[in-house]
Protein backbone atom coordinates (compact mmCIF):
# COMPACT_ATOMS: atom_id res chain seq x y z
CA UNK A 1 0.00 0.00 0.00
CA UNK A 2 1.49 3.32 -1.13
CA UNK A 3 0.57 6.73 0.26
CA UNK A 4 1.72 10.34 0.03
CA UNK A 5 1.91 12.23 3.34
CA UNK A 6 2.07 15.94 4.05
CA UNK A 7 4.33 17.49 6.71
CA UNK A 8 1.65 17.81 9.40
CA UNK A 9 0.58 14.15 9.18
CA UNK A 10 4.20 12.94 9.31
CA UNK A 11 4.79 15.05 12.43
CA UNK A 12 1.50 13.90 14.02
CA UNK A 13 2.34 10.23 13.47
CA UNK A 14 5.90 10.65 14.75
CA UNK A 15 4.68 12.48 17.87
CA UNK A 16 2.09 9.74 18.40
CA UNK A 17 4.96 7.27 18.38
CA UNK A 18 3.87 5.14 15.43
CA UNK A 19 5.48 6.55 12.28
CA UNK A 20 8.18 3.83 12.12
CA UNK A 21 5.59 1.08 12.60
CA UNK A 22 3.46 2.69 9.85
CA UNK A 23 6.26 1.78 7.44
CA UNK A 24 5.42 -1.91 7.97
CA UNK A 25 2.01 -1.23 6.45
CA UNK A 26 2.63 1.66 4.11
CA UNK A 27 5.20 2.77 1.63
CA UNK A 28 5.21 6.47 2.40
CA UNK A 29 6.51 8.82 -0.28
CA UNK A 30 6.97 12.60 -0.12
CA UNK A 31 7.75 15.48 -2.49
CA UNK A 32 10.82 17.75 -2.06
CA UNK A 33 8.96 20.62 -0.37
CA UNK A 34 7.81 18.36 2.48
CA UNK A 35 11.47 17.55 3.15
CA UNK A 36 12.31 21.27 3.06
CA UNK A 37 9.46 22.03 5.51
CA UNK A 38 10.78 19.33 7.85
CA UNK A 39 14.28 20.83 7.62
CA UNK A 40 12.81 24.19 8.61
CA UNK A 41 10.90 22.72 11.59
CA UNK A 42 13.97 20.71 12.69
CA UNK A 43 15.77 24.00 13.47
CA UNK A 44 13.55 24.39 16.57
CA UNK A 45 14.35 22.56 19.79
CA UNK A 46 10.71 21.85 20.75
CA UNK A 47 8.86 18.50 20.39
CA UNK A 48 7.97 19.15 16.75
CA UNK A 49 11.56 20.05 15.98
CA UNK A 50 12.78 16.78 17.50
CA UNK A 51 10.12 14.83 15.59
CA UNK A 52 11.16 16.53 12.33
CA UNK A 53 14.80 15.49 12.93
CA UNK A 54 13.76 11.84 13.36
CA UNK A 55 11.64 11.94 10.19
CA UNK A 56 14.56 13.46 8.26
CA UNK A 57 16.67 10.47 9.34
CA UNK A 58 14.06 8.13 7.86
CA UNK A 59 14.21 10.14 4.62
CA UNK A 60 18.02 10.06 4.64
CA UNK A 61 17.95 6.26 5.09
CA UNK A 62 15.49 6.01 2.15
CA UNK A 63 12.83 4.50 4.41
CA UNK A 64 10.63 7.38 3.28
CA UNK A 65 11.57 8.02 -0.36
CA UNK A 66 11.40 11.47 -1.88
CA UNK A 67 9.94 11.53 -5.41
CA UNK A 68 10.44 14.29 -7.96
CA UNK A 69 7.56 16.25 -9.48
CA UNK A 70 7.47 15.99 -13.28
CA UNK A 71 5.18 18.91 -14.10
CA UNK A 72 5.51 21.92 -11.78
CA UNK A 73 2.78 23.80 -13.70
CA UNK A 74 0.24 21.50 -12.05
CA UNK A 75 1.64 22.50 -8.65
CA UNK A 76 1.42 26.22 -9.48
CA UNK A 77 -2.23 25.79 -10.52
CA UNK A 78 -3.16 24.34 -7.13
CA UNK A 79 -1.55 27.04 -4.98
CA UNK A 80 -3.93 29.26 -2.99
CA UNK A 81 -4.22 30.85 0.44
CA UNK A 82 -5.34 27.45 1.77
CA UNK A 83 -3.06 25.17 -0.25
CA UNK A 84 0.66 25.78 0.15
CA UNK A 85 3.47 24.38 -2.02
CA UNK A 86 4.00 21.28 0.14
CA UNK A 87 0.38 20.22 -0.03
CA UNK A 88 0.07 21.03 -3.74
CA UNK A 89 3.16 18.90 -4.46
CA UNK A 90 1.70 16.04 -2.40
CA UNK A 91 -1.44 16.13 -4.54
CA UNK A 92 0.50 16.26 -7.83
CA UNK A 93 2.72 13.39 -6.65
CA UNK A 94 -0.43 11.29 -6.24
CA UNK A 95 -1.61 12.23 -9.76
CA UNK A 96 1.73 11.61 -11.48
CA UNK A 97 2.44 8.29 -9.75
CA UNK A 98 -1.15 6.97 -9.64
CA UNK A 99 -1.05 6.87 -5.83
CA UNK A 100 -4.62 6.74 -4.52
CA UNK A 101 -4.06 7.55 -0.83
CA UNK A 102 -3.21 11.06 0.31
CA UNK A 103 -2.78 11.51 4.06
CA UNK A 104 -3.15 15.14 4.99
CA UNK A 105 -3.80 16.67 8.41
CA UNK A 106 -4.06 20.27 7.19
CA UNK A 107 -7.82 20.87 7.19
CA UNK A 108 -7.77 23.99 4.99
CA UNK A 109 -5.77 22.26 2.27
CA UNK A 110 -7.75 19.01 2.42
CA UNK A 111 -11.01 20.98 2.20
CA UNK A 112 -9.75 22.90 -0.86
CA UNK A 113 -8.51 19.75 -2.61
CA UNK A 114 -11.55 17.59 -1.81
CA UNK A 115 -13.33 18.06 -5.16
CA UNK A 116 -10.23 17.41 -7.26
CA UNK A 117 -9.40 14.37 -5.15
CA UNK A 118 -12.83 12.86 -5.81
CA UNK A 119 -12.58 13.45 -9.55
CA UNK A 120 -9.14 11.80 -9.64
CA UNK A 121 -10.05 8.85 -7.35
CA UNK A 122 -7.65 9.97 -4.65
CA UNK A 123 -8.76 9.06 -1.12
CA UNK A 124 -8.09 11.91 1.32
CA UNK A 125 -7.37 10.59 4.81
CA UNK A 126 -6.18 12.05 8.10
CA UNK A 127 -3.39 10.42 10.09
CA UNK A 128 -5.84 8.79 12.54
CA UNK A 129 -6.77 6.45 9.66
CA UNK A 130 -3.21 5.07 9.74
CA UNK A 131 -3.53 4.21 13.45
CA UNK A 132 -6.89 2.48 12.83
CA UNK A 133 -5.44 0.51 9.89
CA UNK A 134 -2.38 -0.55 11.90
CA UNK A 135 -4.68 -1.80 14.65
CA UNK A 136 -6.95 -3.64 12.15
CA UNK A 137 -3.93 -5.35 10.59
CA UNK A 138 -2.64 -6.18 14.10
CA UNK A 139 0.67 -4.40 13.49
CA UNK A 140 -0.02 -2.56 16.74
CA UNK A 141 -2.16 -3.71 19.67
CA UNK A 142 -5.46 -2.02 20.57
CA UNK A 143 -3.74 -0.60 23.64
CA UNK A 144 -1.01 0.96 21.49
CA UNK A 145 -3.64 2.34 19.09
CA UNK A 146 -5.56 3.95 21.95
CA UNK A 147 -2.38 5.48 23.34
CA UNK A 148 -1.47 6.88 19.91
CA UNK A 149 -4.96 8.34 19.44
CA UNK A 150 -4.83 9.99 22.88
CA UNK A 151 -1.52 11.58 21.93
CA UNK A 152 -3.01 12.67 18.59
CA UNK A 153 -5.94 14.37 20.41
CA UNK A 154 -3.44 16.45 22.37
CA UNK A 155 -1.27 17.26 19.36
CA UNK A 156 -3.97 18.50 17.01
CA UNK A 157 -5.32 21.95 17.82
CA UNK A 158 -9.08 22.51 17.49
CA UNK A 159 -9.44 19.17 15.72
CA UNK A 160 -8.51 17.34 18.93
CA UNK A 161 -11.94 18.06 20.46
CA UNK A 162 -13.77 16.36 17.59
CA UNK A 163 -11.29 13.45 17.51
CA UNK A 164 -11.95 12.79 21.21
CA UNK A 165 -15.73 12.59 20.63
CA UNK A 166 -15.29 10.26 17.65
CA UNK A 167 -12.78 8.05 19.46
CA UNK A 168 -15.33 7.56 22.27
CA UNK A 169 -18.03 6.78 19.68
CA UNK A 170 -16.06 4.31 17.56
CA UNK A 171 -13.64 2.71 20.01
CA UNK A 172 -15.39 0.93 22.88
CA UNK A 173 -12.27 0.77 25.03
CA UNK A 174 -11.55 4.51 24.74
CA UNK B 1 10.10 41.85 29.11
CA UNK B 2 13.03 41.50 26.73
CA UNK B 3 12.24 42.64 23.24
CA UNK B 4 13.71 41.00 20.17
CA UNK B 5 14.07 42.42 16.72
CA UNK B 6 12.15 40.92 13.81
CA UNK B 7 12.61 41.86 10.17
CA UNK B 8 9.57 41.63 7.90
CA UNK B 9 9.33 42.59 4.23
CA UNK B 10 6.13 44.42 3.25
CA UNK B 11 4.85 45.98 0.03
CA UNK B 12 5.52 49.73 -0.54
CA UNK B 13 1.76 50.36 -0.67
CA UNK B 14 1.28 48.80 2.77
CA UNK B 15 4.17 50.79 4.20
CA UNK B 16 2.60 54.01 2.87
CA UNK B 17 -0.66 53.18 4.63
CA UNK B 18 1.25 52.37 7.81
CA UNK B 19 3.06 55.73 7.67
CA UNK B 20 -0.26 57.59 7.22
CA UNK B 21 -1.75 55.75 10.20
CA UNK B 22 1.32 56.44 12.35
CA UNK B 23 1.02 60.18 11.55
CA UNK B 24 -2.71 60.20 12.35
CA UNK B 25 -2.28 58.35 15.65
CA UNK B 26 1.02 60.05 16.52
CA UNK B 27 2.54 56.66 17.17
CA UNK B 28 5.65 54.88 15.99
CA UNK B 29 5.25 52.44 13.12
CA UNK B 30 6.80 49.66 15.21
CA UNK B 31 4.23 50.25 18.00
CA UNK B 32 1.35 49.96 15.53
CA UNK B 33 2.78 46.74 14.09
CA UNK B 34 3.32 45.29 17.60
CA UNK B 35 -0.26 46.13 18.67
CA UNK B 36 -1.68 44.66 15.42
CA UNK B 37 0.35 41.48 15.87
CA UNK B 38 -0.72 41.09 19.51
CA UNK B 39 -4.37 41.59 18.53
CA UNK B 40 -4.09 39.09 15.66
CA UNK B 41 -2.51 36.40 17.86
CA UNK B 42 -5.15 36.98 20.57
CA UNK B 43 -7.99 36.64 18.04
CA UNK B 44 -6.46 33.52 16.44
CA UNK B 45 -6.03 31.87 19.86
CA UNK B 46 -9.63 32.68 20.83
CA UNK B 47 -10.89 31.43 17.47
CA UNK B 48 -9.04 28.12 17.90
CA UNK B 49 -10.66 27.62 21.31
CA UNK B 50 -14.12 28.49 19.94
CA UNK B 51 -13.56 26.10 17.01
CA UNK B 52 -12.45 23.34 19.37
CA UNK B 53 -15.60 23.67 21.50
CA UNK B 54 -17.93 23.98 18.49
CA UNK B 55 -16.33 21.09 16.57
CA UNK B 56 -16.74 18.93 19.67
CA UNK B 57 -20.41 19.90 20.10
CA UNK B 58 -21.09 19.33 16.38
CA UNK B 59 -19.39 15.91 16.46
CA UNK B 60 -21.51 15.02 19.51
CA UNK B 61 -24.65 16.06 17.63
CA UNK B 62 -25.43 18.73 20.22
CA UNK B 63 -25.61 21.56 17.68
CA UNK B 64 -26.88 21.65 14.08
CA UNK B 65 -24.94 22.75 11.00
CA UNK B 66 -27.05 25.95 10.93
CA UNK B 67 -25.96 26.76 14.49
CA UNK B 68 -22.37 26.04 13.53
CA UNK B 69 -22.69 28.56 10.66
CA UNK B 70 -24.08 31.22 13.02
CA UNK B 71 -21.07 30.91 15.31
CA UNK B 72 -18.17 30.24 12.92
CA UNK B 73 -19.45 31.73 9.66
CA UNK B 74 -20.31 29.67 6.56
CA UNK B 75 -16.81 28.90 5.31
CA UNK B 76 -15.35 27.83 8.67
CA UNK B 77 -18.50 25.82 9.48
CA UNK B 78 -18.16 23.92 6.19
CA UNK B 79 -14.48 23.21 6.88
CA UNK B 80 -15.33 21.97 10.38
CA UNK B 81 -18.13 19.72 9.09
CA UNK B 82 -15.79 18.44 6.34
CA UNK B 83 -13.11 17.58 8.91
CA UNK B 84 -15.57 15.71 11.11
CA UNK B 85 -16.82 13.76 8.08
CA UNK B 86 -13.28 12.81 7.01
CA UNK B 87 -12.41 11.90 10.63
CA UNK B 88 -15.54 9.70 10.94
CA UNK B 89 -14.57 7.86 7.74
CA UNK B 90 -11.03 7.43 9.07
CA UNK B 91 -12.37 5.77 12.25
CA UNK B 92 -14.86 3.63 10.29
CA UNK B 93 -12.73 2.57 7.33
CA UNK B 94 -9.09 3.13 8.25
CA UNK B 95 -7.19 3.49 4.96
CA UNK B 96 -9.72 1.48 2.89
Amino acid sequence: MKAVMDTSSLISLELSGILQRSLKLLQIVIPSTVKEELEEISKYSDEEGKAAKLILKLIQNKKIPQLEIKDYKKVENLLSSDVDRGEAECFVLCLENKITILIMDDVDAAYSLEGLAKVNDIKLKISVAVIIELSKKKIITKKQALRAIRKMINIREWEGGALEVLAKKYLKEF
Amino acid sequence: MTRRMLTVRIEAELEKKLEELAREKIERKSDIIREALEEFIKKETEMKEIKRIMAKKFAEGKISFEELIKILGYQEARKTAFYIDIAKKSFEEGLQ
